[in-house]
């Protein structure tokens, strides 16, 4: 075999994988970058999502012995008390205990310890987990982390296959057409795309090849962050012991972990005399994701130990996880992640679209199955992009009008959100092709610039009064759905341009051939 | 009986030594999938086992490998000249980091 077949056999491979793999995953993917993309801000999204929790600034003192005394009231005999403390990013206090299987949680005024009655919703932890286990689990999971190796491949055998993406882009020659518009935003991301996708991988591949954990820890093997941590874990003694008050543990364990930086405080066996309290650091302002701990005996209130320092390699692969969550950076480094989501998944969604434009004159001449199958990519096409989109437009809708007595409110939303998108696809099937898209960018534009207007109506925390108070967290969500509802709708009035276009077009062919 | 079940035997052979393109992708597709799978759990257990550190160091060090291994062999499997060339060489290299991981257990 010569250098040049050579070439072109490796080309038409390259291509064969890029376009059939990001064809088959890009669907997958368009919806698991734009999740991820919306949590980003998935703290501020349950922030707006719970309009009755808008408490007031609280020291960690005052909140920690709320939700102390809140605990013993309502949950002397539980096998585990969790406290989540009021931060930057979330305001509220937290409870959480396990007896049992059985699970619940609280929120709390940080001030006067009194229950908070928010109607239940998953908030922006939906959308975070939706995003790597598509709400189905394991299985979830594993189809995420292979979409996420396409992914990688697809980013290597696209720039085999198109060798000159890189001067066209530096050379600015950027045409309109949805080809550019693929190689160009992924040229532009390409960075932040290896970066996410390698993370993101990286992190789950814990989960679904746990081979090396096996050969090495065995049956005892439970998670990454049991055998990197310190345990200071003790059985239940199964006698009483009075529980020492967190409120006076609290300044030791700031004193090991920084003032002000504790987040979360886990209280194992209360009211036993082996009770355990442990303190962890917020991850916050680190790029290190890995809590940082202190741990208290939980009668005498003596420390047991503390963990602020890591392995080497645990600190590298906790810096990944970092890099993927994007906690450290605050609010600018939350909203270069964001664009730079928003675009990788324009990327995506043009490589789509410009998989059908390429092939739908060559499909009008071929076989009825072709043409089926030509039909089906069209419409999941656009159930993945738009489908989505309004879909988790929906989700939030269904916030504010389900009734807030509802029992099960949280799984409703989240029906909603399923239901809404499974009609989108019924939509993209019914419509033809060109029409979905238009009527489908419509109604998420729609829902986006639709919602300041849905939450100023029906909660006292809409744009106006939110600003004045200073809520930016709530403003900024009602904000940023109205430019992204611009972006839509733009992108819907040039499609329907398109679209007009094309149905003049063929008019005039019709009128020339007969 | 067993003409037929021998005639579809040697056709499935056939099948599966020929060019034919859509044999060739679909066996490419599982070589991705599957020797992908195998190869990256092989290849680490082989590291895993052979590496002279402490258990915490090596589980985060070949952690960071698998995100790298897995793509790698796809572009692999696809730039292979042919599907028959990429499960040879894929069934190699598991074979390869299989007897070692095993020597490697064994001697331990």
């Amino acid at each position: 075999m010569n250098q040049s077949t050579f070439t072109r056999t490796f080309t038409r491979a390259m291509s064969e994988l890029h376009t059939w793999g990001g064809l088959v995953f890009g669907w997958l993917l368009f919806v698991i970058f734009f999740t991820g993309t919306l949590a980003v801000f998935s703290a501020e999204i349950t922030h707006w999502m719970q309009p009755a929790v808008r408490p007031a600034q609280t020291e960690p003192a005052q909140a920690i012995a709320a939700a102390d005394k809140k605990l013993r009231q309502l949950a002397p005999k539980a096998d585990l008390w969790m406290i989540a403390m009021p931060q930057e990013r979330s305001p509220g206090l937290e409870i959480i205990w396990k007896k049992g299987l059985a699970t619940l949680e609280k929120q709390l005024d940080p001030q006067s310890g009194t229950l908070l009655k928010s109607p239940e919703t998953e908030g922006g932890h939906f959308l975070a987990h939706f995003h790597f286990q598509l709400h189905s689990g394991k299985s979830g999971l594993w189809l995420v982390s292979f979409a996420s190796v396409v992914m990688l491949a697809a980013l290597v055998s696209g720039i085999a296959i198109r060798t000159q993406v890189f001067t066209e882009f530096f050379r600015l020659r950027w045409r309109k057409n949805w080809l550019s518009a693929h190689t160009l935003t992924g040229v532009l991301t390409l960075p932040f795309v290896v970066l996410i996708t390698y993370t993101g991988l990286t992190v789950t591949l814990f989960m679904v090849q746990p081979a090396i954990p096996q050969v090495l820890y065995g049956s005892s093997w439970k998670s990454p962050a049991t055998v990197a941590a310190n345990n200071y874990e003790r059985p239940r003694a199964n006698l009483p012991g009075e529980l020492v008050p967190l409120a006076r543990l609290l300044p030791l364990a700031e004193e090991e972990l920084g003032k002000g930086k504790i987040s979360f405080i886990r209280v194992s066996n209360p009211g036993d005399r082996q009770a355990v309290v442990t303190f962890f650091r917020t991850v916050d302002d680190t790029i290190v994701a890995m809590s940082s701990r202190a741990a208290f005996d939980g009668v005498t209130g003596e420390m047991l130990g503390s963990q602020t320092t890591w392995n080497k390699y645990v600190k590298f692969y906790r810096t990944l996880v970092g890099l993927h969550i994007a906690r450290f950076g605050g609010y600018p480094l939350a909203w270069l992640y964001f664009t730079a989501g928003l675009v990788s998944c324009a990327m995506i969604a043009a490589g789509l679209v410009f998989f059908t434009v390429k092939r739908r004159c060559r499909y009008a001449r071929s076989s009825a199955a072709a043409q089926m199958m030509y039909r089906a990519i069209e419409a999941l096409n656009t159930t993945a992009v738009t489908g989505i989109i309004i879909a988790c437009g929906a989700y939030l809708w269904a916030n504010r009008l389900l009734p807030s007595t509802l029992s099960g409110r949280a799984d409703a939303e989240i029906t909603v959100f399923f239901g809404i998108w499974l009609l989108m696809l019924l939509h993209a099937f019914l419509r033809p092709p060109l029409r979905a898209w238009t009527e489908q960018l419509g109604i998420a534009a729609g829902l986006c610039m639709g919602l300041p207007v849905l939450n100023a109506l029906t909660t006292k925390v809409g744009l106006l009064p939110a600003i004045a108070r200073r809520d930016w967290m709530t403003a900024g969500v009602d904000l940023t759905a109205v430019v992204l509802g611009l972006l839509l709708a733009i992108t819907a009035w040039q499609v329907a341009l398109k679209q007009q276009r094309a149905e003049q077009c063929r008019s005039v062919s019709n009128t020339v051939n007969s | 009986m067993n003409i037929t079940i021998g005639n579809s035997v040697r056709r499935l052979r056939e099948l599966l030594a020929g060019t034919d393109p859509v044999t060739q992708t679909v066996l490419r597709i599982l070589a991705a999938v599957f020797g992908g799978y195998a190869l990256n759990a092989s290849v680490l257990t082989a590291l895993a086992l052979l590496l002279p550190w402490p258990k915490v160091e090596i589980l985060f060090f070949t952690a960071l490998f698998s995100a790298l291994i897995y793509p790698a062999v796809l572009l692999w499997v696809f730039a292979a000249p042919t599907a028959q060339r990429a499960w040879r060489d894929l069934l190699n290299v598991i074979l390869l980091s299989g007897l070692l991981a095993l020597v490697a257990a064994w001697t331990n």
